[in-house]
């Protein structure tokens, strides 16, 4: 399938270009790099020219960047994706590590906000306009538009600070899981909830709805074989952009948390100027999008239809 | 309506933090350790810092420079967003096709994360933030452009005033624009509001304006670390991000995504 | 032996929310086997009326006086809803958005003899099948899905639903919206089968042409009361009592004069060779010949997708001929080619062919005032002064008052904006004026009238005209010379030698 390819291709290129540009700048930025990845590595009161010079010869940081660049695409090519600057460990095993680890949080988010969202959206729907449906619309817009780290402390605060009856930070027990994921699932369940008040309403409220009941159609014959489909559609399609909001939000959340996933893996890469960890990183997030992206693009495909051109151009 | 509204609002937010100085006379940045940590007062509303500083001045300071980034990236991000997208939908071809394509590729990481990774990048100053917001940004703009260009160009009225032998820039900007303005300024009002959130995002993590530059993330973060001895230091800057989250709401109308009404 | 009455209303008033009525005093009855026609504009009432007669009208409705139907008070909403589908169906406006677009149509047509007839579900997929082969469609419709289908072919699927339906009184809404003239006969047909299965058929149009085309009686109605109660015969005829039923009757163009507008020399447009084809697509099945002469009227006919448009816009020059040339008047007394002309020269000559759009409020934007539209033309003019007079004449001469020009077009009516529009188009001093359906979205009494001032203005200023229509009577009355370029279906038969057409208007 031609979109299929062009999905990956797009996000393979997402993450080239990411890791291209992270290997540009890092280039010209001002001051030693190697002087700033020994003071990463060992703490800034211990960093000397010397230690420098040995992080310096190390990471063969002498070398002209054509070089390195050319060395790290071939690396690439194979499967490498090199060490970090900092900890010398394997990129490819901390994103598997790290990443398994965000995946957890990100499937519980969505899991939890499927469990807010769908009672939500269904009530507002049965009375559009009344005062459940307002307060939704209000709490959701509200909700998704506070930063994600005013959200997760407003959690953390009350709940593991002062009530104490989830941990702070930390990964091991499914307590520590609580938190992080329902600041995100909040966020999620803001938009999907809102999204499946409008699809039910604009399903409900269709000509062809009315169609069917005029022929004398029952309200299953209605609802499971064709109002079902109509509301899914645009679910579905809301699923890319869910997917982004989780990747923002976890790279956040997790900070807050100490929580030991990507998020907070590529936070602390930037902070320390670790490229190998930040392409890495990078190229992994755009081929998860990529890949959630195709997904989605599927099953759309497969519901709806009408959708014969490329349905990656979301309007 | 909507759009009046937010420029208007936009208007009153901008001389406000401009004229800052003048309404609050103490230095955001001068330190006091003599009077660190200390409660809420007659002369320093929001109480000090664990510097010694006074928080309420340092809340309308960071609000200045968090505006003027978030303004100036939003205005960049039109400029280049609308330029792209009247070219596609005008010009369309190849142009159009590349430029589609473009704007594909740079949907295809998610904002914060590129923000983020271009802050770190520009440095974090004004400047590469500004930078960094920019380019996040300006894809929303031109697809938008594209969108609402194409179903402008497409109608009669356009094609009735090229039959007068309009020169094009005229049909242009009188017969396309007039229809993709108000949208536009809608975006781009929310947009500045996104984008000074965004800040408090990246300056809450270490990532933004380094201190001892006041901005309301960093200052969340600091206040987070002297929780139980000084409540104020957090309070004060969350509860401006809740209000200006709370102003967007009501300025910017409410969002298609999460509202037809 | 009469047959049994299956709706019969008495005395029905129909108030909106906003407290406007928009029924008043509508009686009517319809037996089995019988078809009435309710004919009416829009604004008139008539899909209310539809609405009532099917027991679907919505909530906030007010209704007064009795709606029988089969004898079960349809005004009692529990007895309306099991009428549905069962006794009274309603076949909608747009058949296309009335078919859920998410479903193959066979799943469609079969659900009503599966639900509501209680037939199992094999059973009803053959029977939908076969209705569908009844109605003229192959056997590769079931397979597809709703958006697929031409707006012909979605007409018949929704008649397939009424033959599933085992409701013995139909209501038909406006059948013929946005079809071409062609399906009407298809339509009519139809509408013959139903009623010999011994079924009531109430169909509510504002099309004349089917309206003549019938053999049943109709009502008129107008502004929610019915005024006449005549034969379609007798309307054909223009045979009616009412002053404005009449009118209504010689609104249709086989009932006009016959005015065709030959025109005299000089030549203002030669086609030769001219083969079109629409943007970055195959060019287009036939070639051109033809020439008009100042003042003349040519017409352009053929069924939807023939390439009418195509043909008109490359007339005018927004498209460039696939073969062939187009040759206009160079205002000096000889023909060139436009596309040979330099950029100055193409500039200068470029207004002097101007075109009336389909759509009159597409053709203005919407956030300037009709003044203000008309200003950026005069403005632009190399002889400002003299346009100005001239705007003043025509704006007085069709009926244009100052009041309406400070207006933004949507606070005007279709038939004033393409009047502004004609003014408009009108301000350059063209020698040849395109006019691509100008009527089609009008009621048809505004139609007559857009018509014949374009004709007035055609013969005063010595305007040629090109003039394309569904409407193949419109141009047998007005047009010296027609292109007929072609009936629904050929194009969909796969290439086919490049047919010749040739017209000359003297």
């Amino acid at each position: 399938m031609w979109s299929a390819a062009a999905r990956l291709g797009q996000g393979l290129a997402v993450g080239l270009v990411v890791a291209l540009l992270c290997f540009a700048f890092v280039e010209t930025l001002p001051g030693d790099q190697a002087l700033r990845l020994a003071a990463a590595r060992f703490g800034e009161d211990l960093t000397d020219p010397s230690r420098a010079e040995l992080v310096r010869r190390e990471l063969g940081l002498e070398r002209p960047w054509p070089v390195r660049l050319l060395a790290w695409l071939a690396a690439l090519a194979e499967g490498d994706l090199g060490r970090s600057a900092v900890s010398r460990e394997r990129v490819a095993g901390l994103l598997a590590a790290y990443g398994a680890r965000s995946a957890l949080l990100a499937a519980v988010a969505l899991a939890l906000s499927l469990v807010f969202a769908v009672p939500i959206g269904l009530l507002s729907a049965l009375h559009p306009g009344g005062v459940v449906d307002r307060a939704a619309a209000a709490f959701s817009a509200f909700t998704v538009s506070l930063p994600s780290f005013v959200r997760a402390l407003a959690l953390m605060l009350p709940f593991a600070v002062e009530l104490r009856w989830f941990p702070v930070a930390g990964f091991g027990q499914p307590s520590h899981l609580v938190l992080p994921a329902t600041t995100v699932a909040l966020a999620l369940a803001a938009v999907s909830s809102r999204a499946l008040r409008h699809a039910v309403v604009a399903e409900r409220e269709a000509a062809h709805q009315a169609f069917l009941a005029w022929q004398g159609l029952g309200l299953a014959a209605r609802v499971l074989p064709h109002g079902v489909r109509g509301v899914a559609i645009p679910m579905v399609a809301l699923l890319s952009v869910q997917a982004v909001h989780v990747i923002d939000g976890v790279a956040v959340v997790e900070t807050v948390f100490a929580y030991p996933g990507l998020g907070l893996l590529v936070v602390r890469a930037l902070l320390a100027r670790d490229l190998p960890v930040i392409q890495g990183v990078g190229l992994v997030v755009g081929a998860a999008m990529a890949a959630i992206g195709m997904v989605a693009d599927i099953a759309t495909r497969l519901l709806d239809p009408r959708q014969v051109e490329a349905s990656w151009r979301r309007a | 309506m909507a759009p009046r509204l937010s420029a208007v609002s936009l208007a009153v937010a901008v001389t406000a933090v401009l004229v800052a100085p003048e309404l609050v006379p103490t230095d955001p940045l001068r330190q006091s350790l003599a009077d660190a940590l200390s409660p809420p007062s007659l002369d320093a509303p929001f109480g000090r810092d664990h510097l010694g500083r006074c928080v309420a001045t340092r809340l309308v300071y960071g609000a200045r420079l968090s505006l003027a980034i978030g303004l100036g990236a939003t205005l960049s991000a039109v400029a280049i967003g609308v330029s792209l997208g009247l070219a596609s939908a005008r010009l369309g071809g190849v142009v159009d096709a590349v430029i589609d394509r473009a704007i594909d590729i740079a949907y295809g990481f998610p904002g914060l994360l590129l923000v983020m990774v271009l802050a770190t990048l520009f440095g974090s100053g004004p400047v590469g933030l500004t930078a960094a917001l920019t380019l996040a940004a300006w894809p929303d703009y031109a697809r938008l452009t594209r969108l609402l260009g194409r179903a402008q160009l497409a109608r009669a009225h356009v094609e009735a005033a090229r039959l007068m032998a309009l020169p094009e820039l005229v049909v242009l900007y009188r017969h396309v624009w007039p229809g993709l303005a108000p949208q536009i300024a809608s975006l781009a009002s929310f947009g500045v509001g996104q984008a000074i959130l965004t800040i408090s995002a990246l300056g809450f993590l270490g990532l933004g304006l380094r201190p001892p530059t006041p901005e309301w993330g960093a200052m969340v973060a600091e206040g987070l670390s002297h929780w139980h001895e000084a409540p104020w230091m957090l309070v004060a800057p969350v509860t401006a991000i809740a209000l200006t989250v709370l102003g967007l709401q009501a300025v910017a109308g409410r969002r298609r995504a999460l509202d037809g009404g | 032996m009469a047959a049994e009455i299956a709706l019969c209303i008495a005395d029905l008033s129909v108030t909106a929310p906003s407290g406007e009525r928009v029924l008043d005093g509508i009686s009517l009855c319809v037996a089995r086997s019988q078809l009435l026609v309710v004919l009416g504009e829009s604004g008139s009432g008539k899909s209310l009326l539809a609405a009532v007669a099917a027991g679907v009208l919505p909530e906030p409705f007010v209704v007064a006086g009795t709606v029988r139907l089969f004898g079960c008070d349809l005004g009692d909403p529990a007895q309306a809803r099991a009428a549905w589908g069962r006794r009274v169906l309603l076949l909608p406006q747009e058949p296309k958005k009335c078919l859920v677009p998410t479903a193959r149509v066979g799943r469609l047509v079969a659900e009503p003899w599966h639900h509501v007839r209680g037939l199992a579900w094999r059973e009803a997929r053959v029977r939908a099948r076969d209705s569908l082969q009844r109605f003229g469609l192959d056997e590769t419709v079931p397979g597809l899905h709703p958006h697929a289908l031409s707006g012909g072919m979605a007409q018949r699927v929704l008649a397939a639903h009424a033959d599933a339906s085992p409701a013995p009184f139909l209501i038909f809404d406006e059948p013929t919206k946005g079809l071409d003239p062609s399906a009407t006969a298809a339509i009519a047909a139809q509408i013959e089968g139903l009623l010999g299965q011994g079924r009531a058929v109430l169909l509510i149009t504002h099309d004349l042409d089917l309206v003549a085309r019938l053999d049943a009686d109709a009502v008129v109605l107008r502004s929610g009361r019915l005024v006449e109660r005549l034969a379609c015969r007798a309307f054909a005829a223009a045979d009616a009592r009412h002053p404005y039923v009449r009118s209504l009757a010689l609104a249709r163009p086989e009932l006009w004069p016959e005015r065709r507008r030959y025109g005299s020399p000089p030549q203002v447009l030669r086609a030769e060779g001219l083969r079109v084809a629409p943007a970055a697509r195959r060019p287009l099945p036939f070639a051109g010949e033809f020439t008009l002469n100042a003042g003349g009227w040519l017409g352009i006919t053929g069924a939807s997708g023939m390439g009418k448009t195509t043909l008109g816009d490359t007339i005018i020059g927004l498209l460039r001929p696939a073969g062939g040339r187009v040759l206009w008047a160079d205002g000096a007394g000889a023909l060139v080619d436009p596309n040979t002309l330099g950029r100055r020269a193409r500039r200068r000559l470029r207004p002097k062919v101007q075109k009336i759009h389909q759509d009159p409020a597409d053709a203005f934007a919407p956030w300037a005032t009709l003044a203000d539209a008309l200003e950026e033309v005069v403005s632009r003019l190399p002889d400002p002064i003299d346009a100005r007079t001239r705007l003043e004449r025509w704006r007085t001469w069709l009926g244009i008052s100052r009041a309406m020009l400070a207006r933004y077009p949507a606070e005007v009516s279709g038939g004033e904006l393409q009047r502004i529009a004609i003014l408009r188009a009108l301000l350059p001093r063209p020698f040849l004026l395109v006019a691509d359906e100008p009527t089609a979205r009008l009621d048809p009494l505004t139609q007559k009238e857009t018509v014949a001032l374009l004709q007035m203005l055609s013969a005063e200023e010595g305007l040629a005209v090109v003039l394309i229509a569904h409407h193949r009577g419109l141009l047998a009355k007005t047009c010296a010379a027609i292109l007929d370029l072609g009936v629904d279906g050929q194009a969909m038969r796969g290439p086919s030698p490049a047919l010749p057409v040739v017209a000359s208007v003297a």
